[in-house]
């Protein structure tokens, strides 16, 4: 795909409310007019773009971008009809994913990449446009011809899921200003609350911009209305991501001396925490509701809302919901649409579990298991106007985009991350961990260096993060700003997120076999100490293994060093390419995978830990990769490529249309309880777990924070203006 | 005040907070470009400016209006500090109402307009807007050099305070295209929310842009921190026109067959109306906070809050002040600060007693009786967020010109209403000297409907009055901060919105003057429903609190019998539909204009309640009373004074008087703010009649108010031909 058919693209992700017709595209030397045909626009439209193009500066170097019909044609007519252009966009409602998947229908069925340029352009301004990026998001993945499509950070593209209120105006007010007087609008590291509330503490977890792209577009990958059959293991990827990212939080929360997160359960009806995220959503011209400490849930019916209007049901039938399928995972069977019962005490299991809450379409039994996952975000998300009289509009919690920054948000995936667990707790214990002729001998992370965040501290085991100030362009998302006319020069924010200085693995291996083998090294790291500062026993530290790179190397007999950089991480995606970088980037004219997805930001890799060291065990395993791989993946388990491309974290995003490479459980070997009983064995922890097993091995290390902010330096211009704006 | 003067101000209520430098004004055939000193701006403001300048349109008719420093210097630093350009500003906080004196001093202080201009104009980019807004208007009112000056509606300089997102949100998307292809932006007559929320039936009263316009207006005439007896029978016309506004809202509840509002009890905690206002502040960059359903009540402490000067109040304190003041009027003295007593057993009680309450400078004891008034008022804004620990912006009942829009705003105040009627309740009932003006008798009573051809109505038009829906235009481009609209020609924006309307009506009241002279009688005007929540006749002692005033003015009666004729729409409690911007920008002919301030009243358009589509009984109540006992000889405003309506001025009844005596010696409300007879609730058998009939200058005439549920255009902006949108708030 070269330069000049990607650009085309890129530009209509551009501003995607305000219509293609109206203002020119792209910020670089070059902008981009989209001739649309001319039935296809308004008279008044029409009218409207005569009169604007003559405001465009004539020393301005215009290409112009003839839109066609496509060969296949097409109506969007339910799709408007079930989501209309001014409605939030909700991946956690039924109807608007599968009108998504109409229009998804529609581009993918295009023979060719012009035609579904074409498609992709003329679609653009007739639906939601939310919904649109959902379906070329979707269509993009999955099409050959897309292959090499960088996709601009989904922050740019919505900045409006991302940056709150007093950020988004201040850059409104400032896009009046020549571009080259508008300042650097500096979003306060303290995030949209204050200590006064606890869970605040966490807010550079939840209100990361990474992570919350991250969870929107695992969503887009994974969507629960996939039909039957056709995504590998889908139910277990769903459980072991949502559970990476709770070990993370809850690692997050003890370092800040915070509990874990408490669960919550369905059958309670007071929700303690407030959530008030202060975003609105430019095409839905709503502001976000906020949620009062202590709020009751109610059950929802919001009929004349046409961006709610799911099926209504009362609480006491979620509360079944809930209820069945504990019954069914510990009775050990679930029951069958039609008839029939499914097995519980298999591998299966989790698959099958998992599928019952989601509720994916892989749920034996669909009515009578509900649809769990869902309608408790859309219950905690309208708690506030359950009936629509209010004719408020959602709170995060309604949509994969938003709701991590809502502390709500971890206690019911930990409610449903509980009925997958105590399905694995009746698995037997794994009798599979040994790997005869390998031994794992010593483990360490070697630190490395940034000259601006001078430590003292040893190398060795010691690993360090600190604060980075990334910057976003929103004129790119910003919607009927003045910017389109003042040269649509850029208004530059910066965020503040978590960083570490990147660290490389050295494992020491001995081969004692005569032949070379292939190994999976799976690495894994906990917190050590629980919130007394004791030793986490086993059976609790085991919830709080977060994956932390997965990938196979070769051995060769006798003593080998496996060395593994931090940010070769197979379970994460680097910082998003900005607009302007890919802009500007028109050297690398073909590229075979480019399309940045799914997967962990790389910036969190590593918890935050504390400024005085906070201890973790680190925990290496080597598996053989002859049994690991399943053979018929196309994909090879734990393959790197270089991470200037970008490419997917398999582990947390699995596949699209191709098995999952790895025949382990997800989270194996920590998925299981070790011992038959384990709350009987108190006092076994991960020592008593790994010593027998030679291919395993635990290290102690520790992760200093450094209360220190970098520049990542990937936008603004240093010299600029700063203004300062606390969310 | 000729026109080239006063638009130069006009403009300055444009884009209240968009720079003067960074784009011309006016919507006119000229524009307007201010030329601040070269030192006022920053360097890279006046970069700016020069590259925004050449973005004008070459064809543009431009008038450049120099700005130079005022003769008087000042000082901007400690208002800078107080209320901060990106703060939200409240009449409701005393810190911030103290800065926006310190300006007022600063504007009134200069010699001449040319300087007051000068002021006027360089302070507005470099202090908070609505507090610019709010010194400028009382500037404005009080400079005799400024008499004649229009100032736009308030909703068309502070778009924000009434116009909800989506509506919002559409217009800056409207404003990308050249101003002839925009469509009006019509808002839905639903208003915010739906009647699965009972008390949404009263959205069209609550969420009303002239009733919210006005308690703005009257809480910035009407600060509660004017110094101590600058103002006549403050807290009277405190009390007074708050419970106008009560009885008002009370009587739409009952056309909607809900129950007349339930006080707010200060010792419950419990919260059980929601608010979901929709609204944001441009300076702010906030959007206003929600509350939910049965939300708690509690102590707050928001000193974190940037610009936030109110503090902390704890629950507990609020109802240790209502108590106190409860039990100073059942003791009938309050406690002075530094010692002593004052007697509440006076005419002078219900201003002491409202002044307790409201609480303002005027107040007995501050420390002693608190400020329950502004401190409820921010307990209930702040409920959802009481320590700013989730940074959440105040809620709707923390400013006066958005409260209304919040049910518990008339729950809070009906029970601050009850204390000042508990007052009232020890006063002597009137005698019947006191009522009774021998010699005068009125013997009929009518209100004579008016005609709209537009709205054919069969039913006879005497005693039956009609009310209707009426759409106004807005034009949201004078307000809409950093839009686009600056550079595409500047054309309008309009908004369309819903009211209540009326159709014009007269009264005729014939009266017999039985002594041998002309006598100069004031005629009272009060209206009630007749019937309660059962449809039952209401008995006195409850209907009387819901007579609301429609008109008070001045006649003479010549011997004899004679007819009285007033027109509705020349009731000295209204001011007429605001003039638009637009209005005043083409009105360049009349020259000098001797009162032209639009000030402080009852919207003209909310003048009769709703009434009920099969017509809804009215009790018309008219009295009248020697004008040479009424007029105060010390006030300089002639009693009840008839000026065209053509011209603006402001309702003396709810409104009083700046710097000058209140005209009207009797009671507000008289002859209805007391009991009729000592023990007011062993006489529950009694209704109107009685208290009317003994007495001859006093009248009553049932009326009927029916509601056509059809809307007409009032036509006063967008071109009919425009293509129309239509959002739901």
């Amino acid at each position: 795909m070269d330069y000049n058919e990607e650009i085309r693209f890129v530009c209509m992700l551009e501003r995607i409310w305000e219509p293609l017709y109206l203002s020119p595209r792209g910020h670089g030397t070059t902008k981009y007019l989209y001739n649309l045909p001319a039935d296809h626009l308004q008279p008044y439209e029409t009218q409207a773009m005569v009169e604007l193009r003559k405001l465009i500066p004539p020393a301005t170097t215009i290409v112009e971008v003839a839109v066609y019909k496509p060969s296949v044609p097409y109506d969007l007519k339910s799709i408007q009809e079930t989501v209309p252009r001014n409605v939030l966009f909700s991946e956690f409602h039924e109807r608007h994913l599968s009108a998504a998947d109409d229009l998804t229908r529609i581009l993918m069925g295009q023979p060719t990449r012009t035609d579904f340029f074409n498609a992709c352009a003329l679609c653009r301004d007739s639906v939601n446009p939310h919904l649109w990026i959902h379906s070329f998001t979707t269509a993009l993945l999955r099409r050959a011809d897309m292959r090499g499509f960088r996709m601009p950070a989904v922050w740019e593209i919505m900045p409006d899921m991302f940056i709150e209120a007093k950020a988004w105006r201040t850059a409104i007010q400032h896009s009046i200003m020549p571009a080259q007087e508008r300042p650097v609008i500096v979003i306060d590291k303290n995030f949209t609350g204050s200590n006064l509330n606890p869970n605040h503490k966490l807010a550079y977890y939840m209100e990361d911009i990474g992570i919350n792209t991250h969870h929107w577009h695992w969503h887009i990958v994974n969507p629960f209305n996939a039909p039957k059959g056709t995504v590998d293991r889908k139910g277990e990827v769903f459980y072991y991501m949502h559970h990476g990212m709770l070990a993370r939080y809850n690692t997050e929360r003890l370092a800040n001396g915070l509990n874990r997160a408490v669960p919550f359960d369905i059958h309670s009806d007071v929700i303690e925490e407030a959530c008030f995220a202060k975003l609105s959503i430019q095409n839905a011209q709503a502001n976000l509701a906020g949620r009062q400490e202590n709020s009751t849930i109610k059950g929802f019916f919001r009929k004349k809302d046409p961006a709610t209007n799911v099926r209504h049901e009362e609480l006491s039938i979620l509360r079944s919901w809930a209820d069945r399928i504990v019954e069914a995972i510990d009775a050990g069977f679930a029951i069958l649409e039609g008839g029939g019962r499914v097995d519980l005490r298999t591998e299966k299991g989790t698959e099958i579990v998992t599928a019952m809450w989601e509720s994916s379409f892989e749920s034996p039994h669909r009515n009578y298991y509900g649809v769990l996952h869902n309608f408790g975000h859309s219950t905690i998300g309208l708690l506030h106007d359950p009936d629509f009289r209010y004719k408020e509009p959602p709170a995060p919690m309604y949509f994969a985009g938003m709701s991590l920054r809502d502390p709500v948000f971890y206690r019911w995936h930990q409610y449903l991350d509980f009925f997958t667990q105590r399905q694995k707790d009746y698995l037997k214990p794994y009798d599979n961990l040994q790997w005869t002729g390998i031994v794992v001998n010593q483990i360490q992370v070697v630190r490395g260096e940034d000259s601006r965040v001078p430590i003292t501290l040893g190398r060795i085991n010691n690993l360090v993060t600190h604060w980075m100030q990334s910057d976003i362009e929103l004129s790119r998302g910003l919607d009927f700003g003045r910017t389109n006319l003042n040269g649509l020069g850029s208004v530059w924010a910066r965020a503040t997120h978590l960083q570490h200085l990147p660290f490389t693995y050295g494992i020491q291996v001995t081969n004692q076999t005569r032949a070379d083998v292939q190994a999976t090294v799976r690495i894994f790291m906990a917190p050590k100490l629980d919130e007394n500062e004791d030793k986490f026993p086993y059976y609790e530290q085991r919830h709080l293994f977060f994956e932390m790179d997965k990938f196979t190397v070769n051995l060769h007999p006798g003593e080998n060093i496996i060395t593994q950089k931090s940010e070769n991480s197979t379970l994460t995606v680097p910082w998003g390419q900005t607009f302007r970088e890919i802009e500007r980037d028109t050297a690398t004219l073909t590229r075979t995978q480019a399309m940045c997805s799914c997967g962990w930001p790389d910036h969190l890799l590593l918890p935050r830990g504390k400024v005085d060291g906070m201890p973790f065990d680190l925990f290496v395993m080597l598996t053989n990769t002859q049994i690991d791989q399943v053979a018929s993946s196309r994909r090879q388990l734990g393959t790197l490529t270089p991470k200037g491309t970008c490419r997917d974290s398999i582990s947390y995003c699995g596949m699209i249309d191709e098995k999952f490479p790895d025949s382990r459980p997800m989270g194996y070997p920590f998925d299981r309880p070790a011992v038959a009983d384990e709350s009987s064995n108190l006092t076994m922890f991960v020592e008593d777990f790994v010593s027998p097993v030679s291919n395993m091995a635990v290290a102690e290390i520790k992760i200093f924070n450094i209360d220190k902010t970098i520049l990542r330096g990937n936008g603004a211009p240093e010299n600029g203006r700063k203004i300062y704006v606390t969310p | 005040m000729d026109y080239n003067d006063e638009i130069k101000f006009v403009c300055l209520c444009e884009r209240i907070g968009e720079p003067l430098y960074a784009s011309p004004r006016g919507h006119g055939a000229t524009k307007y470009l201010y030329n601040l000193p070269a030192d006022h701006l920053q360097p890279y403001e006046a970069q700016a400016m020069v590259e925004l300048r050449k973005l004008i349109p070459q064809s543009t008719t431009i008038v450049e209006i120099p700005v130079y420093k005022p003769s008087v210097p000042y000082d901007l630093t400690s208002i800078q500090k107080a209320v901060p350009r990106n703060a939200i500003f409240s009449e409701m906080d005393v810190g911030h109402l103290r800065a926006a004196d310190e300006l007022t001093r600063m504007l009134l202080s200069q010699p001449n307009r040319a300087d007051f201009f000068n002021a006027c104009a360089l302070c507005r980019d470099s202090v908070n807007p609505h507090l610019w807004v709010n010194a400028f208007t009382k500037a404005a009112l009080r400079r005799p050099d400024m008499r004649g000056f229009r100032l736009p509606a308030l909703w068309e300089i502070m778009p924000d305070l009434f116009i909800e997102a989506r509506p919002w949100k559409e217009a800056i998307k409207q404003a990308t295209l050249p101003a002839r292809e925009r469509a009006i932006i019509i808002i839905d007559k639903d208003f915010t929310g739906t009647n699965l929320n009972p008390h949404h039936k009263v959205a069209y009263f609550m969420e009303d842009i002239g009733g919210n316009s006005h308690h703005w207006h009257w809480h910035v005439v009407n600060p509660f921190f004017a110094p101590k007896g600058s103002v006549d029978r403050k807290g009277e016309i405190f009390y007074y026109m708050h419970h106008g506004m009560l009885a008002r809202y009370d009587t739409e509840r009952l056309a909607n067959g809900l129950n007349r509002v339930v006080p707010f009890e200060i010792h419950k905690d419990l919260v059980e109306e929601a608010c979901f206002p929709k609204l944001t502040l441009q300076n702010a960059a906030v959007n206003f906070s929600d509350r939910q359903e049965n939300t708690l009540l509690r102590d707050f402490n928001r000193s974190r809050e940037p610009g936030g000067n109110l503090g902390f109040l704890t629950i507990q304190e609020l109802r240790a002040w209502c108590d106190r003041i409860v039990e100073a009027i059942d003791a009938g003295f309050a406690i002075q600060e530094g010692g002593g007593r004052v007697d509440l057993r006076t005419e002078k009680g219900i201003d002491i007693v409202t002044n307790m309450w409201e609480s303002n400078s005027d107040t007995p004891h501050r420390k002693y009786y608190g400020m329950p008034h502004n401190y409820g008022h921010s307990a209930f804004g702040f409920c959802h967020d009481p320590d700013f620990r989730y940074k959440a912006p105040p809620g709707v009942m923390y400013l006066p010109a958005t409260s209304m829009r919040d049910p518990t705003f008339w729950r809070w105040h009906k029970y601050l209403d009850l204390i000042s009627q508990r007052q009232k309740d020890y006063l002597p009932i009137y005698t019947q000297e006191n009522l009774q003006w021998t010699g005068i008798a009125v013997t009929e009573i009518q209100v004579v409907r008016g005609e709209d051809s537009r709205l054919p109505v069969t039913l006879d038009p005497v005693n039956n009055l009609v009310t209707h829906w009426l759409q106004s235009d807005i034009e949201l481009s004078r307000g809409l901060d950093f839009g686009r609209t600056n550079f595409n020609g500047l054309g309008s924006i309009w908004v369309r919105t819903t009211h209540v309307q009326h159709l014009p009506f007269i009264y005729r009241i014939r009266v017999t003057n039985q002594t041998r002279a002309d006598a100069q009688a004031t005629v009272r005007i009060f209206m009630a429903p007749k019937l309660d929540e059962n449809g039952d006749k209401l008995p006195f002692f409850e209907q009387r609190t819901l007579f609301f005033e429609m008109d008070k003015f001045t006649t003479i009666v010549p011997p004899g019998d004679s007819i009285i004729i007033q027109k509705s729409e020349n009731s000295t409690l209204t001011v007429p539909w605001a003039q638009t911007f637009r209005e005043i920008e083409r009105d360049v002919k009349s020259l000098s204009r001797a009162q032209g301030m639009c000030s402080c009243g009852w919207p003209d358009h909310l003048l009769l309640p709703r009434g009920k589509v099969d017509g809804m009984p009215f009790d018309l109540f008219v009295m009248l009373t020697n004008t040479q006992i009424d007029q105060v000889a010390s006030s300089r405003r002639q009693l009840g004074t008839l000026t065209p309506k053509g011209t603006c001025r402001d309702s003396i009844s709810y409104c009083g008087m700046i710097d000058d005596k209140f005209p009207d010696s009797r009671p507000m409300g008289y002859p209805f703010d007391r009991p009729a007879v000592e023990d007011e609730r062993s006489h529950l058998d009694m209704f109107v009649e009685e208290f009317v009939t003994p007495v001859s200058n006093m009248g009553t005439a049932e009326v009927k108010i029916f509601h056509v549920d059809k809307t007409l255009l009032r036509g006063n902006g967008a071109p009919e031909t425009l293509r129309k949108i239509h959002v739901t708030p």
